[in-house]
């Protein structure tokens, strides 16, 4: 059984899945339109503030933050396949659910890229932030990494509410704004209660954002490298650990009946 | 005579408010879809606050919950209740309901207004989280402008949410036109940020947004000097509400007739 | 005064890319007394769930008139849909969030049912269909056959004078759809005039005064099931046993016979008739040449169809 034969037809279903959602016009003018006036807004509470560092804060917070949400979208993708009818199909394959469920959902991150990347060029334009080229290219695979590792919890949180289908968006949502309530996007990760950033270090988007802070702001490159370390650490713990209950959930089903047939 | 058939007329349309609110209001209660934008939206309170808190600026925090707030009631408006009709062709209860004598006008306003006073949850919710998290309790210097801010606030958010019913009920779009409505909307009404930090060009277009009467209303409701032109600020929420509502039954109306002569009530 | 007319109805729509129109409904005049059940038999796509929307006001016709109890569709929409109800098939056309008497509540406002008689009106509805156990269950636990009498249930909660049923037994068990046709044969009973639509043919045989077969949107016949029957009389048949080869043969032959092949059950023969005066001299001849087992038999109306429409399988 070929895995990335198997990971690529999934990636076409998944291909299939974002044109459903978005043509090129429309994530143009409808998705990155919210995208970018929602990240205005924050940009703008530094103005309210006063502060040009609290404003590059949150210009460069943000800009990170939209591609791990984006990349979010994954575990609500992972659970599409009750809804297609194909799920008890993918458990009974050979191949197994894996493969399949990452291929399918690996649309997500790529989305995320692309979507921070666009918010970076635009916010950097319109609020004149200083970006060095060499900034710019040092970042570019520190973000690719965030979504990366974002990736690998949405798939975690998707393997979860695989079984309560209906919380798939409310999960999305809770979970897009905790990260960026609490991940060092809008504040550091430090301003908040002890526990929580104990907490938020075995979280993505934490170390990521630090990692690319640091290139911005010309930090020493063992900061940068070790950041990034800790993020490619955490995401992918996290994929695994999505692995093993997707696995787990599938056997779960057998047993107490909860793969339906009929959608 | 002719008072009496108003009369009769009136209670007739009263009658089918309240049913198609009743409705709604059962069918959100057992739906979490629905929801999700008075459970999430909130929590948007922590990352506004937070920074404003976190800069020595908690006498704005204000600002943090009139967004949440506003949000709130905005999401439960754009994407809540704006699927109303998308969602009846859907299920195939579209037909059903046109070919009632009922005013399909009657039924979607009916139900848009339960949905977007549920909003007003948003309020209470980001209050209170504030206060848990960061041990503000924020006073309320104007409570009666903040309450009849609030009530018009989510009735020009039903109002909207008629006309934007109306537009998304052909499906393919609605994801679009929700994403491109939303974001600027709230940038454009100074939700969160006073529209005074926006660019001058874009500040001309605020006043066509109800949000922009509700923000400054609301954070003037948490500020302890009086507020400058409140029943104006009201009757503008108001206009803007019933201006949207009047359109929106208009296009209701026009996508019908088109959806009637075309075939596609139904989604199959 | 009519419950329905149309004259000279039809309707087209634009059909893909190549700027051809599709002709869904062609020139149907029709006719239903009040108090009648008519059956509107056809295959997918014949044009019957078109003309229940025309009917129903949900749908705009390109041509032609169409009246409910003399009220046209499109001039006076508003009296026409205050005296008629719809009762889809499928699971489509409820509130699954809803229990079943929440869903009755809401449509009862919509009809604008007086909120005084509400509740008693809805009680009634709900023991006749039987569902009273399960008014306060959410309608989507409910199986295919209580959504089904919950459809009918909504149609009916208005007092609607005409009634269209667009298949309204599809998905339904045998016994359900038995218990179902009983409600519409009391319906039928209390005056209210239904259209019903289906493939069933059992069941157009068994609840409608008359039927009309509808293909390509054109209607073809409409009669009484009976009356439908004779149409194809030169279809009757004769069924036998122990007949010879030469006897077959000879039958064959024979001007009046249309077929002659093995019976569909047993070890016998089927002899179709290509005439049906043809039918006394064949029997005597069965008779004379000592063949003894002989059965004779009409269409049934599913036979009528096939032969009328043509045997098209999955064919649309």
């Amino acid at each position: 059984m070929s895995w990335s034969r198997v990971y690529r037809h999934g990636l076409a279903v998944g291909a299939a899945d974002f044109r459903d959602f978005w043509s090129l016009k429309s994530w143009l003018f409808g998705w990155m339109l919210r995208i970018l006036t929602n990240a205005f807004a924050w940009v703008l509470l530094g103005r309210v503030l006063g502060s040009h560092d609290r404003q590059s804060f949150l210009l460069v917070g943000n800009a990170v933050a939209v591609g791990a949400t984006s990349a979010l979208w994954a575990s609500n993708a992972c659970t599409w396949a009750r809804y297609d009818g194909t799920h008890p199909l993918l458990v009974i394959a050979p191949s197994g659910l894996a493969a399949a469920t990452l291929g399918r959902t690996s649309i997500w991150p790529v989305n995320g890229i692309a979507t921070s990347i666009a918010t970076f060029l635009v916010l950097t334009l319109a609020f004149g932030y200083r970006l060095t080229v060499h900034a710019a290219l040092a970042a570019f695979p520190l973000v690719v990494l965030v979504c990366a590792s974002t990736f690998g919890f949405a798939l975690f949180m998707g393997a979860v509410v695989g079984r309560w289908t209906r919380l798939r968006n409310l999960a999305l949502d809770v979970s897009g704004t905790l990260l960026m309530a609490f991940c060092g996007v809008a504040v550091p990760s430090s301003f908040w209660p002890a526990p929580m950033n104990a907490a938020v270090q075995f979280l993505p988007l934490t170390h990521g954002l630090l990692a690319i802070r640091g290139v911005l702001n010309d930090a020493g490159v063992g900061v940068v490298l070790r950041q990034a370390s800790l993020e490619a650490v955490v995401g992918a713990s996290w994929l695994v650990l999505a692995l093993a209950l997707m696995q787990r959930m599938a056997e779960r089903g057998r047993a107490d009946g909860s793969i339906e047939l009929v959608v | 005579m002719a008072g009496s058939a108003v009369l009769v007329r009136v209670g007739r349309w009263l009658r089918v408010l309240r049913g198609a609110a009743r409705a709604q209001y059962q069918l959100t209660l057992g739906n979490i879809e629905d929801l999700r934008p008075i459970i999430g939206m909130p929590l948007g309170a922590l990352i506004s606050v937070g920074v404003l808190v976190h800069s020595g600026r908690s006498d704005l925090a204000s600002y943090g919950l009139v967004a949440a707030t506003l949000m709130t009631i905005g999401q439960m408006g754009l994407f809540v209740a704006s699927e109303i009709v998308f969602q009846e062709r859907n299920g195939q209860t579209l037909e059903l309901l046109v070919a009632s004598p009922t005013d399909l006008g009657l039924v979607l306003g009916g139900r848009v207004t339960v949905l977007t006073a549920l909003g007003l949850a948003g309020m209470v919710e980001s209050w209170l989280l504030v206060r848990l998290v960061f041990g503000l309790s924020l006073a309320i210097y104007h409570p009666w402008l903040l309450l009849l801010t609030l009530s018009a606030t989510s009735l020009a958010a039903a109002g909207t949410a008629m006309l934007t019913a109306a537009l998304f009920s052909f499906g393919r779009q609605v994801r679009t036109l929700q994403n491109a409505v939303n974001g600027p909307f709230y940038l454009l009404g100074g939700v969160l940020v006073p529209t005074v930090f926006l660019p001058s060009w874009l500040q001309t277009l605020s006043p066509a947004v109800y949000f922009y009467w509700s923000a400054n209303l609301l954070r003037a409701a948490f500020r302890p000097e009086a507020p400058s032109t409140p029943v104006y600020g009201l009757f503008m929420i108001a206009l803007l509400a019933v201006l949207a509502a009047a359109i929106g039954a208009l296009v209701l109306r026009r996508m019908i007739h088109h959806l009637r002569r075309e075939g596609t009530l139904g989604l199959s | 005064m009519l419950a329905i007319e149309t004259k000279g109805l039809s309707r087209s729509y634009a059909s893909g890319n190549e700027g051809k129109s599709l002709l869904a409904l062609d020139d149907v005049s029709l006719q239903v007394e009040q108090g009648e059940v008519r059956g509107l038999l056809g295959p997918n796509g014949a044009g019957k769930t078109t003309l229940v929307k025309i009917l129903s006001t949900v749908l705009l016709p390109s041509g032609g008139r169409a009246s409910i109890l003399g009220e046209d569709v499109v001039q006076n929409t508003r009296a026409v849909r205050s005296k008629i109800g719809i009762v889809f098939g499928g699971d489509r056309g409820l509130y699954n969030n809803l229990t079943a008497r929440q869903n009755l509540e809401y449509w009862a406002a919509l009809y604008d049912v007086p909120a005084k008689e509400t509740k008693l009106r809805i009680d009634r509805l709900l023991a006749r269909v039987g569902l009273t156990e399960r008014a306060s269950q959410r309608v989507s636990g409910y199986s295919r056959g209580m959504k089904q009498r919950l459809h009918l249930a909504r149609g009916l909660v208005a007092g609607a004078r005409v009634l269209f049923l667009d298949e309204p037994t599809m998905g339904m068990d045998p016994m359900a759809a038995r218990d179902f046709r009983q409600i519409v044969h009391d319906l039928r009973g209390e005056g209210c005039t239904v259209l019903l639509t289906t493939h069933d043919m059992r069941e157009a045989e068994a609840l409608c005064d008359k039927v009309a077969l509808i293909d390509r949107g054109k209607l073809l016949a409409v009669e009484k099931p009976a009356e439908l029957a004779r149409y194809v009389a030169k279809y009757e048949r004769i069924d036998v046993e122990g007949a010879s080869e030469t006897l077959l043969a000879t039958l064959r032959t024979h001007g009046g016979v249309a077929t002659v092949n093995r019976a569909p059950q047993g070890d016998g023969h089927r002899i179709e008739l290509a005439d049906g005066a043809a039918h006394r001299s064949i029997l005597a001849l069965l008779v004379e040449t000592g063949v003894t087992s002989i059965t004779t038999s009409r269409p049934s109306l599913e036979e009528v169809y096939v032969h009328l429409i043509g045997d098209r399988g999955l064919e649309v």
